[in-house]
């Protein structure tokens, strides 16, 4: 929603003030971050987006897991002069919102790189601009390298970011309910597109849900179980899991729900090996 | 003021029976009739539907003998009737599909050794179907949506099944909605925007199920879905050597770039991979060979790849033979339409076919309002500077047919090239021509005089103008930046 136009004109000051300032430890301010809480999945927004997970350039945002290329390929092609990082991203937050689930995600699993994705532009900038200040608090532990954040449809443009196989966990945290059922398709999880989530993901990947919403944890479970290459994981090993843990506590809607005393539905799903050709 | 132009022919598909290449019938879809062209014999021409009641005047009032129905009929289409957009003929050629635009539906015909049709089912989709293919056993009907879904439908439905659904009043989704229950679908604990409070409000105000659509009334099932538009689809079988079996492949294109490998059913729900690398929107998809598939698009170029391992073989620009035709526009009436420079001419490939005739074998191409028919040789799609050969055409190319070693052109003679009108006028909307093994083209006298005969009998008039945008729709799959996001 467009702001007033002094409020808009402050959050333009203080969103150029905090790029160009020096010392970026201060860490941003939400409240001018806020954006309307929906966007339209289907629509043609301006999103940038590789053409394909080869044409993809990390490195701006994993700069130190970058690997700097001595011996310079001379192959003059587009993607033999895109950087390489040393490892690929392996957990993805779909719908990442203000990212509070990477940053707790982050300094637990130091080895692994992981990903927010995120429709809404505000909320990504907040997001990149925690995570510099993130990095520079924690310069020297080097926490935080191994978060990012970028914009995307991820209804639209998983596999113009990843590889078949590629991600070993999946997070779908309180995603959007879209109640009126005219409205369902624009929910991120359907038996069409569990499909690419399946192909993003290794087998015995694990996806990740909760919701506040029973009737969206209904609608989860049942598509996930529907699908042939999904099982829904047993209540022992979810309890054990540290992800669950988490997942339930540092989400920014995890932590509304608890402030307000609603329930929280948690459902995790591994993904099979697929079966041979028939 | 309406101006009612010769209708064009906006689909055809062609019936060649093995081993008697003399028994040829075109179907070809003019507006919302279907006329099936005897290619041998002048004036032997039917249509669907018959029984309107136009046609019964028309039909009592030349009713000489042996008067094929269709014969000099000024038959301008009853107001409201839905406009057929593709037509495919099943692998046997005993029954056709029509899909229409306006009513959103996959109607089956069985075809006669002559050619006339007779409605077996009408069934309507949730969605305008984009893209239709039927399996090698001609089984099942593949339909692909504006929303980007593919069901599988039964060619023929079971026994029982009625064979006409009603028009669905709103059918706005998959059937997995109806399955909603209307338990209200958060508490109170739930925290959420103003609107979800309000929609949440609502529904518990409302103690019934809501109806929001009717369940299809027809045995279907959802095979796979992008959530884009679904542009195109191809069903390819490879045979493994080192195993002795065969695998099916489903193959989409969407309005976003993507080209998609699925497995056949009973996996379609698998994913092999995609083939990535257009920049614009894919519009077209076609195997000339089992395993190499050429895409074309938005994009200047025309992208060949090994499918099968998802890589990128070449990319042929078509730019420079695509832009020695000006565009061939519809007046908007107003004014002339700004003369573009070159480099900023848009292409949108309209149409792929291979043509697998002998020496001959060529790709045939297609852009959007542009009055010409590209060829390219098979042999040369992975070299590194393929010749694009043009046919001119004295209008624009709507479809094409490989029928045998003819390629039949549907011609859309009511946007006016460099013809005055009443040189338009003469021009047949249906030609033919051969490509030889040099590379060179010809038309084809003996048919083009049975198809210019066909033209001259069936007199389909109407207001073509209101049908720009249903015959001329490729371009407007291109994106136009968005909606802003603050
Ligand atoms: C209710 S919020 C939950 C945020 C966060 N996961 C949490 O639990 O605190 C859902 C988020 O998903 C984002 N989202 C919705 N559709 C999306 C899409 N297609 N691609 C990426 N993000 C999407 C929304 O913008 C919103 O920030």
């Amino acid at each position: 929603m467009p702001g007033q136009p002094n409020k808009r004109q402050k959050r333009d000051d203080y969103r150029t003030s905090l790029s160009q300032s020096e010392h970026r430890i201060q860490l941003p301010k939400k409240k001018f971050y806020r954006q309307r809480a929906h966007a339209n999945p289907f629509s043609d927004h301006v999103l940038t987006y590789p053409e394909s997970p080869d044409t993809m350039d990390w490195s701006p945002y994993y700069p130190s897991f970058t690997i700097t290329n001595e011996n310079e390929s001379h192959e003059d092609t587009e993607i033999s002069n895109i950087p390489h990082l040393s490892k690929r991203v392996e957990i993805a937050d779909i719908g990442c919102g203000y990212g509070g689930l990477l940053f707790a995600l982050a300094p637990r699993f130091p080895d692994q790189l992981l990903l927010g994705l995120e429709i809404r532009t505000s909320v990504t900038e907040f997001v990149q601009e925690k995570i510099k200040a993130m990095r520079q608090q924690n310069s020297e532990t080097g926490l935080y390298q191994n978060v990012a954040c970028l914009r995307a449809n991820t209804m639209k443009f998983l596999p113009n970011f990843f590889y078949k196989a590629q991600l070993s966990k999946i997070f779908l945290c309180f995603p959007d309910p879209h109640f009126k059922a005219r409205k369902h398709k624009a929910r991120i999880v359907s038996s069409t597109l569990n499909s690419e989530y399946a192909y993003v993901m290794k087998p015995a990947g694990v996806i990740y849900t909760i919701t506040d919403v029973e009737d969206l944890h209904n609608w989860m479970v049942e598509h996930f179980e529907a699908h042939p290459s999904f099982e829904r994981i047993s209540k022992t090993e979810e309890d054990v899991d540290v992800c669950v843990k988490i997942m339930k506590s540092e989400t920014e809607e995890g932590k509304k729900v608890e402030r307000n005393g609603g329930h929280k539905f948690v459902a995790c799903f591994r993904r099979f090996e697929d079966p041979p050709w028939p | 003021m309406t101006v009612y132009d010769r209708f064009p022919f906006s689909c055809l598909d062609c019936s060649i029976p093995e081993g008697n290449e003399n028994h040829r019938i075109l179907f070809a879809a003019s507006g919302p009739k279907i006329f099936s062209i005897n290619l041998e014999k002048k004036s032997n021409i039917q249509v669907w539907p018959q029984a309107d009641n136009q046609a019964k005047r028309a039909d009592q009032e030349n009713d000489d003998h042996g008067e094929p129905p269709g014969k000099k009929r000024k038959l301008s289409p009853p107001p409201g009737s839905p406009n057929i957009l593709k037509l495919t003929l099943s692998h046997n050629r005993k029954h056709l599909v029509a899909v229409s635009s306006e009513d959103k539906c996959i109607r089956v015909f069985s075809v006669s050794e002559q050619g006339s049709l007779d409605q077996l089912s009408q069934r309507c989709m949730p969605k305008r179907p984009s893209a239709i293919a039927l399996t090698w056993d001609d089984d099942t009907i593949f339909c692909g949506d504006k929303f980007g879904d593919v069901y599988a439908l039964p060619l023929l439905p079971p026994s029982g099944e009625p064979i006409g659904t009603p028009l669905p009043d709103d059918m706005e989704a998959s059937q997995e909605e109806q399955k909603e229950l209307f338990i209200p679908s958060a508490t109170n604990l739930t925290v959420h925007t103003a609107r979800n409070r309000r929609a949440l409000e609502n529904q518990a105000k409302i103690k019934k199920p809501v109806k929001t659509k009717e369940p299809l009334k027809f045995s279907h099932q959802l095979l796979l879905g992008h959530v884009s538009m679904l542009t195109d689809l191809t069903l390819v079988t490879l045979s493994d050597e080192n195993m002795g079996s065969k695998r099916n492949y489903i193959l989409t294109a969407d309005r976003d770039e993507h080209i998609r490998v699925s497995r056949g059913v009973p996996q379609a729900h698998i994913i092999e991979g995609f083939c990535l690398g257009h920049k614009e929107f894919v519009s077209r998809i076609c195997l000339p060979r089992p395993e190499i598939l050429v895409s074309g698009g938005g994009d200047d170029f025309l992208a060949v790849w090994d499918w099968v391992n998802r890589g990128l073989k070449n990319k042929i620009n078509i730019h420079g033979a695509v832009g020695e035709f000006p565009k061939n526009v519809r007046p908007t009436g107003k004014g002339d339409p700004p003369v573009r420079e070159p480099e900023e001419r848009k292409i949108a490939v309209s149409g792929l076919w291979a043509y697998p005739q002998g020496p001959g074998e060529s790709l045939l191409v297609t852009c959007e309002e542009v009055p010409a028919l590209f060829h390219l040789a098979i042999a040369d799609l992975e070299s590194p500077d393929p010749v694009l050969r043009s046919i001119p055409l004295n209008g624009n190319p709507l479809d094409v047919v490989v029928a045998g070693n003819s390629v039949i052109v549907s011609i859309d003679t009511s946007v006016k090239s460099s013809c005055t009108g009443e040189e338009m006028e003469r021009i047949s909307r249906l030609q033919s021509f051969v490509i030889k093994s040099d590379k060179s083209w010809n038309r084809i006298d003996e048919l083009n005089e049975i198809l210019y005969e066909a033209d001259k009998e069936i007199n389909t008039v109407g207001d073509v103008g209101s049908m720009h945008d249903i015959l001329y729709g490729i371009e407007n799959l291109r994106k136009r930046g968005g909606e802003s996001d603050t």
